[in-house]
């Protein structure tokens, strides 16, 4: 990752060019970003799973996984929740308001193996936001015949807390995506699934068969999750898991996000279960 | 280590002649500085006393790379204001001991690292490190424990040695020879009883030293990882983070926003594993709870981790964390069998 002037601490200038509430809760909101400079969106390669800086001088930076994915061209896609200074102030953003994106950073998901496999997606509330990139990436025209079959599990705690809802719908009208959206718990107008994550996972018990398992979700999920995935016959290298931890520099440097010999922002954010399982517990 | 490049001898009565042609051919110096009972390493002004006799300067001379506090950039109403790379300034750290070079060798690893460390590598590469070896180690001294010496080249450019009448300058980098080459009108050529009487010196210091009996640390450690261990020292811990201002290879750090109305500037600023909201998430959820965690991280960093990446234990051996540990926490007891 070079930043701008081949230095990885300076952002580039982006333009807020809309801004979308995402849940009902709206402390969810997607930011849609524009490079000011053409030569800075050309640098910017990345793939599902990479994430950026988002940076507002003045306040800071906050580490937010990609969610549009590199087969969208024009922009940027940030799904992020208010929680601090950073996030809080990028809340109050208006549509026209510059800010700065440092990246793309870490390690993407590993779809260079994911030739003739069954793709399996399991997310939860909205850490879902790297899976709609990679979900995006592998529907376009370009990917889809890359894979064989595409399934999406997907829940959140209630209907309104679900993002990317006119998605969602539109994927579950297509024949090319298999969509399994549920919710902890429905209201009145929910006519669709209810039940955690782990237990639609059993009910709907994709093959295992030369397939590839991207999870992403909170870290109670990911607790029930793992074990219904290894009775369903997934060998924890074929389980990629995406995690979050606070970080600074984003490269490797500041030393904060490692979880035993690796760093979250360099060696992550996606890990297999594989290299978790050998790793500390502590995250 | 780095095969001997080219040795020069310079009398101490000339010490200090050499030390202004150096500041005439636009170097900064520095150099030991007394102030009071401690000796740091600062700006050396027109009249220096050159004697190298203290065992270690008070602070390590990481700052020099890794300031303290350093502005990244400035903006101004929001957007990027200036590029806040300051010209290079070539300089001259003159006094170092090889502990403390060993260290900046062992950041490069971290910072030089791809994507580079931009602030890092300007200053590292505009830089002159001249050591001392060392001839009276202090007792909480263990480099040869850790993979240095009294003696050891790792880091520097130019070694010092201290022969009496003369010191005798070796050149242990590329750099280190082009500098000396420079200056090759003040200085004569080494003579074989010259080398002959540096070895002498740093073996001696060496064969003084107590030896750690570290040999598999980093698995030893690493199996340690869920046992109690850890308890006897973080029980006593404070959490002062005194340990890691002063560790010489300790180099985390934060980065932080400061604004005075409508100009502000990115700074980065040492920070500290021992503190609780170094792992912080922004949800409450914080990896490393307690104390206990704290601790052994650092220890863990150190002696496991850095060896997996990087194939070196990330401490030197100055023992600074021991001297200035106010509940008197001794690193070696920690890690020994």
């Amino acid at each position: 990752m070079k930043g701008n002037h081949g230095n990885p601490y300076l952002p580039y200038p982006v333009e807020i060019q809309k801004v979308t509430v995402e849940n009902a809760d709206r402390d969810i909101k997607t930011f849609k970003l524009a490079f000011l400079n053409k030569e800075h969106e050309e640098a910017f390669q990345y793939l599902p799973g990479q994430f950026a800086e988002l940076s507002i001088f003045g306040k800071g930076e906050s580490p937010i996984g990609i969610a549009s994915s590199p087969t969208e061209e024009g922009y940027l896609l940030f799904t992020v929740k208010r929680m601090g200074v950073v996030t809080s102030d990028l809340h109050n953003s208006e549509e026209g308001r510059i800010i700065g994106v440092r990246g793309p950073l870490g390690k993407s998901y590993p779809l260079d193996q994911i030739e003739g496999k069954n793709v399996l997606i399991v997310g939860g509330g909205f850490a879902f936001t790297t899976l709609r990139s990679a979900i995006r990436y592998l529907l376009a025209p370009e990917n889809r015949g890359r894979i064989n079959n595409l399934t999406c599990i997907y829940g959140a705690r209630s209907p309104g807390e679900l993002i990317y809802k006119e998605e969602l719908k539109e994927w579950e009208e297509r024949d090319d995506i298999e969509m399994y959206v549920t919710v902890d718990k429905g209201d009145e107008s929910w006519t669709g699934r209810e039940g955690f994550v782990p237990t639609v996972l059993k009910e709907v018990a994709p093959s295992s068969e030369s397939a590839i398992c991207l999870v992403c979700g909170p870290p109670i999920m990911l607790k029930f999750t793992f074990p219904v995935l290894s009775d369903l016959g997934f060998p924890p290298e074929n389980i990629v898991v995406s995690l979050e931890m606070r970080m600074k520099c984003g490269i490797g440097k500041c030393g904060r996000c490692n979880i035993g010999n690796l760093y979250v922002c360099k060696d992550g954010p996606v890990f297999t279960l594989e290299q978790l399982q050998a790793l500390p517990a502590e995250y | 280590m780095p095969e001997i490049m080219i040795a020069k001898t310079v009398d101490k009565k000339k010490f200090a002649d050499l030390a202004k042609a150096i500041v005439s051919r636009g170097y900064r110096l520095y150099g030991p500085v007394r102030n009071g009972g401690e000796v740091t390493l600062g700006e050396v002004g027109e009249e220096p006393e050159f004697d190298f006799d203290y065992r270690n300067f008070k602070m390590s001379p990481k700052e020099f790379f890794l300031p303290q506090s350093e502005v990244l950039c400035r903006f101004c109403r929001g957007e990027l204001a200036e590029d806040a790379a300051p010209a290079p300034q070539k300089r001259v750290l003159l006094g170092l001991r090889p502990c403390d070079a060993r260290a900046i060798w062992l950041l490069d690893k971290v910072f030089l690292e791809e994507p580079e460390d931009f602030y890092y590598k300007q200053k590292r590469e505009n830089t002159v490190v001249i050591s001392v070896a060392c001839a009276n180690p202090a007792t909480t001294c263990f480099c040869t424990s850790v993979g240095g010496g009294p003696a050891a080249a790792e880091g520097s450019d130019i070694l010092l040695f201290d022969l009496g009448e003369a010191f005798l300058l070796e050149a242990v980098s590329e750099r280190g020879e082009e500098f000396l080459n420079q200056f090759s009108k003040m200085t004569k050529d080494a003579t074989k009883k010259q080398v002959a009487q540096k070895k002498k010196i740093a073996e001696e210091a060496a064969s003084r030293m107590e030896k750690l009996p570290l040999d598999g640390v980093a698995e030893r450690l690493a199996k340690a990882f869920d046992s109690d261990l850890w308890e006897a020292p973080s029980q006593k811990c404070l959490g002062c983070g005194i340990c890691t201002y002063f560790c010489p290879t300790c180099y985390c750090f934060d980065v932080t926003d400061e604004t005075l109305r409508e100009n502000g500037r990115r700074v980065r600023t040492w920070d500290s594993c021992m503190y609780s909201p170094f792992t912080l998430h922004a949800s409450g959820h914080n990896p490393r709870p307690s104390q206990k965690e704290r601790v052994r991280q650092r220890f863990m960093h150190k002696f496991s981790y850095a060896v997996d990446n990087s194939g070196q234990l990330f401490c030197v051996g100055c023992g600074r964390c021991i001297v200035n540990c106010p509940v008197n926490i001794d690193l070696r007891e920690v890690i020994a069998p």
